[in-house]
């Protein structure tokens, strides 16, 4: 496998790219409320600073295209973005690498065996009813226990699969944007008497051609991103059957379609690209909730099935190009319970199984299987004045190869641990402080992929311990929270790409080893001016220090582990008078090195990058609502990039209309 | 609405700024002497090959030597560096470009670009005959350029995934690695008459041919690189008289380097990450020492250059291919002398008296 071949497997195949120690982390805080969704398989606990949430109020007012564009605005957290419409974006949350974080779609976790994570720019914004990111364990109504073995949680619950009293919905969505963005979303669901159904499907495209500039030497050099153009598309359908109060069956189908070109780095003197990439997942839900001798219960099973084709027509081997096809299979089943005692106690716990196998079609090197089983133990305990919340997680993980050698199998118990008192004062002064052991166990590419897996790859694993408090200091007519943390995390048998037979033979090694301190600071301000007019200021800032502590004796020891900045944060403000408002936000990032040795040749620039929207509703009738904003993305030109040489657009704008049945 | 004014005041404060690389403190402007070009190429897809001038007077070193010259980059993987004829070549593989400098002070005369159609042909070496030069592209081809007029003239057939290319008794060699169909490597070494600049045969040397040179008395030696597990690398000597394979050497190499009437025969082994240095009599056909350099002052040997003015070797460090690397200075006899801090992977040296 020669370097070429493997950077590109590395994006198309959603590796986290951590060459000698890139990559991290982070964490999270939460605050606003729930909308109305009265019937959701997990309806998050109360959030605090462990948890942030963004509702679908968030999500209009930001526009953004995708959940890896939410998750910049959280604190804690690293996006890794490779640009344009559904481009790769990953996250880390603090210091820990995109597979520590768990992806929950309503109820089922979504990260496959192949990856062990997903390119967040698939997960789109338009259906999401809430959005939770939770570091640590908190607990999360039954959620499956294997939700829990990750150092972090990413919750999204949807329209589709909430269901509320109306007996008629409909949300319709339409966007036009810079670079060729069309993107259509409907939505429809009713209830008639206990039956429930529901429809939906999305379209969008783009032609991605967005200009850029960078720097080259002492000059700029001003071009426009080729090969970067995107499709993709979902449908599915939904049915539910409340049989009682406490049980109701659901079942769903979804099928997600994506091409795209991949336009790789801004190559100097050389901006040819042709590699493309095409995706098709089918998934199956099912799922049921109710309630046995006062115990809420949940069981479910799914079946996912995810196809990636990966070409490049331009690879100079004797056939004439590369294709190379992969199908991963999943099938989850499981269930967990939740027991509320005298309304002061929970107990609760789960069991999951996991089945995954993945077929590379084009090489035979390997046909990986994978059976892994997570159960889950925990309880929390309210007293007056403290609470506190214990999980211990399991994980036992078979694997199988039938064409080679396979990895180790697993067996592995970690503990979660939280302590915090009720809030108290008139500031409900909070503190809370928590520690959590996780570890990832490598995914099938790592272990399998041909020429650069490694099965004797052992799991990551990850420590972290936080401390953090939060306080509501009262003025008159503001509505102020602010919301502070620190943390510590580690992370050893970092996963690793370093050379292992030449520079152009990279394979995966457990070399790496970083240590994470970091702070982050959230504040909330929230003016009602009067009835009419209101004010909202957000804030947040994060610092990191997260440091290379592989190898005493390299120059890279104690530097601080590429791509992850020392300083990060989002600003908002947003004004809303009666039906019309606007906002402004801002997203900045100190500088950051593109490999772990901290030297200037190194060094990817800081910047700032500024969104503004304008929006009005118009109220139709009580039943019917409709907004329509318009959004201007990076405002000032700004010229950055979150990866060295993957160039992000430049101003672009988007007008979006939102219809609403309720 | 004071507030807000101040928070966008806050906002505006933040916003970022280009960063000027950093003028060079090494003084050129007589034109270089005394001192070494070294080329370092980077990593895929980072844009950052870089030019070191080290000078021998001074001990100073421009790590950015191409930006200083010529106010940009190299580019991306820049794989060698030559000298011909009052000029500079250096051949950079993903940037598909020749850069052509001027000797003496390093200023650019031309940028080719190596882009056929649409296609990056993916240059990785280059030598010279005449008023010719030979370019190895990864697309299965040498191409030849014209020196003065600096553009290509003719495109010749040879196999796949060319690397490096040397000329003996009026032929020119050509290692056909095939690297790009592993594990389905080639092993062949394809024979180019200088006169009809036609592919004559290919020569069987074993897989995955990489480093080739030619002894005082015109044998050409190549190193199969095998495949780093079951099938180890060794060099093979082929007579350019009869153009037939007569020696495989049964000792592991990765480079070879001439130092006088022997040559300096490099070997990292990745497998345990050791490396070694081999002298080797070419008029004996025979190792001399097969540890001839002490490897305690060197982390990943990436290549070897000795340097006839000095009489010194130079063997380049590539650290752990992510960290910048170094250029470590040993006497003839392969005693350490000293080492000097350059750019990410360096792969190439030019020396200058």
């Amino acid at each position: 496998m020669n370097l070429r071949l493997f950077v590109s497997v590395l994006i198309v195949l959603t590796f986290h790219f951590q060459m000698i120690g890139q990559d991290s982390i982070k964490t999270l805080q939460l605050v606003k409320e729930l909308s109305g969704v009265t019937i959701t398989v997990n309806t998050p606990e109360k959030q605090d600073q462990i948890s942030q949430q963004y509702s679908r109020l968030d999500i209009l007012k930001y526009q953004p295209q995708d959940v890896g564009a939410i998750l910049q605005k959280v604190s804690g957290t690293t996006l890794k973005s490779y640009g344009g419409l559904g481009g790769m974006k990953t996250i880390s949350v603090r210091g820990l690498g995109g597979q520590h974080t768990s992806v929950v779609l309503d109820g089922f976790v979504v990260n496959n065996a192949q990856n062990g994570q997903i390119n967040l720019a698939t997960i789109q914004t338009d259906n999401i009813e809430n959005l939770s990111l939770t570091v640590g364990g908190r607990t999360n109504y039954l959620l499956p226990a294997s939700a829990y073995t990750s150092g972090s949680i990413l919750n999204v619950s949807t329209f589709e699969n909430s269901f509320d009293t109306s007996a008629f919905q409909v949300r319709l969505n339409s966007k036009i944007g810079s670079f060729g963005e069309l993107d259509h979303y409907l939505s429809v669901k009713g209830i008639k008497k206990n039956w429930m159904i529901g429809a939906y499907g999305k379209y969008r495209q783009a032609n991605g051609k967005y200009p850029y500039s960078f720097q080259n030497g002492n000059s700029i050099i001003n071009d426009v991103r080729s090969n970067n153009d995107f499709k993709d598309w979902y449908s599915g359908l939904n049915l539910a059957y409340q049989f009682s109060n406490k049980t109701i069956f659901r079942i769903n189908y979804k099928n997600f379609g994506a091409n795209q070109g991949l336009p790789g780095a801004v190559v100097f003197y050389n901006s040819f690209s042709n590699q493309r990439l095409s995706t098709l997942n089918n998934g199956l839900n099912l799922n049921l909730n109710t309630e046995i001798k006062r115990v809420d219960f949940r069981f479910f099973g799914s079946y996912q099935n995810d196809y990636t084709k990966y070409t490049d027509p331009s690879f100079l081997n004797s056939t004439g190009g590369l294709i190379s096809r992969y199908s991963n299979q999943t099938t989850h089943f499981g269930s967990s319970f939740y027991k509320l005692i005298r309304y002061k106690y929970t107990f609760f716990g789960g069991i999951d199984s996991k089945y995954s196998e993945l077929k590379f079609i084009d090489e035979s090197n390997a046909l990986p299987k994978r059976i892994h089983t997570t159960y889950l133990i925990g309880s929390t305990l309210n007293f007056s004045k403290f609470k506190s919340e214990i999980q211990l997680t399991g994980q036992n993980v078979l694997e199988d190869n039938q064409l080679g050698e396979r990895a180790l199998n697993q067996n592995e118990i970690n503990p979660f641990i939280l302590l915090e008192n009720q809030e108290f004062g008139s500031w409900k002064l909070k503190l809370n402080v928590w520690y959590k052991s996780s570890f990832r166990m490598p995914a099938f590419n790592e272990l399998y992929y041909n020429g650069i897996g490694n099965v004797k790859l052992k799991p990551e694993e990850a420590n972290q311990f936080s401390f953090g408090f939060n306080f509501q200091p009262k003025v008159r007519k503001i509505n102020l929270k602010v919301i502070l943390n620190s943390y510590y995390t580690s992370v050893k048998n970092q996963i690793l790409a370093i050379p292992t037979k030449n520079l152009f033979v990279w394979s995966m090694q457990n070399i790496g080893e970083v240590h994470t301190t970091g702070f982050e600071a959230r504040i909330d301000l929230g003016f009602q001016l009067n009835e009419k007019n209101r004010l909202d200021l957000n804030g947040n800032y994060t610092f990191q220090q997260s440091l290379d502590f592989s190898d005493k004796t390299s120059p890279t020891y104690k530097n601080q582990v590429a791509y992850i900045p020392k300083h990060s944060g989002n600003a908002s403000i947003s004004y809303n008078r009666k039906n019309s408002g606007m906002v402004f936000s801002m997203f900045n990032s100190s500088l950051r090195y593109s490999l772990n040795e901290n030297i200037s040749s190194n060094i990817i620039d800081g910047f700032a990058i500024f969104d503004a929207g304008i929006y009005s509703k118009v109220n139709l009738s009580n039943k019917h609502d409709l907004r329509i904003q318009l959004t201007f993305k990076n405002l000032f030109n700004s010229s950055y990039a979150f990866v060295k040489y993957y160039v992000m657009p430049g101003r672009s704008f988007l007008i979006s209309i939102n219809y609403a049945l309720r | 609405m004071r507030y807000v004014r101040f928070i966008i005041l806050l906002l505006l404060i933040t916003s970022c700024k280009k960063h000027k690389v950093e003028p060079s403190s090494v003084d050129t402007s007589n034109g270089l002497k005394n001192g070494m070009l070294v080329l370092c190429e980077g990593l895929f897809q980072q844009n950052n090959s870089t030019l070191s001038w080290v000078d021998f007077n001074s001990n100073e070193i421009d790590n950015n030597f191409f930006v200083t010259q010529n106010n940009r980059q190299i580019g991306d993987t820049g794989n060698d560096l030559e000298a011909y004829g009052g000029k500079i070549y250096i051949v950079v593989n993903v940037s598909s470009t020749i850069e052509v400098l001027e000797k003496s002070t390093g200023k650019s005369i031309k940028q080719i670009s190596m882009i056929t159609g649409s296609v990056p042909k993916q240059p990785r070496s280059i030598v010279f005959n005449g008023s010719n030069a030979f370019v190895t592209c990864y697309d299965g081809y040498v191409d030849v350029m014209d020196t003065a007029s600096l553009t290509i003239t003719q495109r010749i057939k040879v196999g796949d995934n060319p690397e490096q290319l040397a000329i003996s008794n009026n032929k020119l060699y050509v290692t056909n690695s095939g690297g790009l169909n592993s594990p389905n490597v080639d092993s062949t070494v394809s024979v180019i008459s200088l006169s009809s600049f036609q592919e004559m045969k290919k020569i069987t040397v074993g897989k995955n041919p990489g480093a080739i040179k030619v002894d005082d008395q015109g044998d050409v030696y190549v190193i199969a690189r095998g495949n780093y597990t079951s099938i180890p690398s060794r060099m093979v000597r082929i007579n350019s008289q009869t153009d037939l394979v007569e020696n495989t050497f049964s000792f592991d190499a990765s480079g070879i380097e001439k130092m006088g009437d022997k040559f300096l025969i490099n070997y990292q082994n990745y497998s345990n990450s050791t490396s070694s240095v081999c002298l080797f009599d070419f008029q004996t056909e025979t190792v001399i020492n097969s540890n001839y350099i002490s490897m305690s002052n060197i982390t990943t040997l990436f290549g070897i250059k000795y340097n006839s003015s000095t009489n010194k070797i130079y063997c380049l460090d590539a650290m752990n291919y992510t960290n910048s690397g170094y250029v470590r200075v040993f006497s003839s006899l392969g005693v350490f002398e000293k080492s000097y801090h350059v750019g990410l992977n360096p792969n190439n040296i030019l020396f200058y008296e």
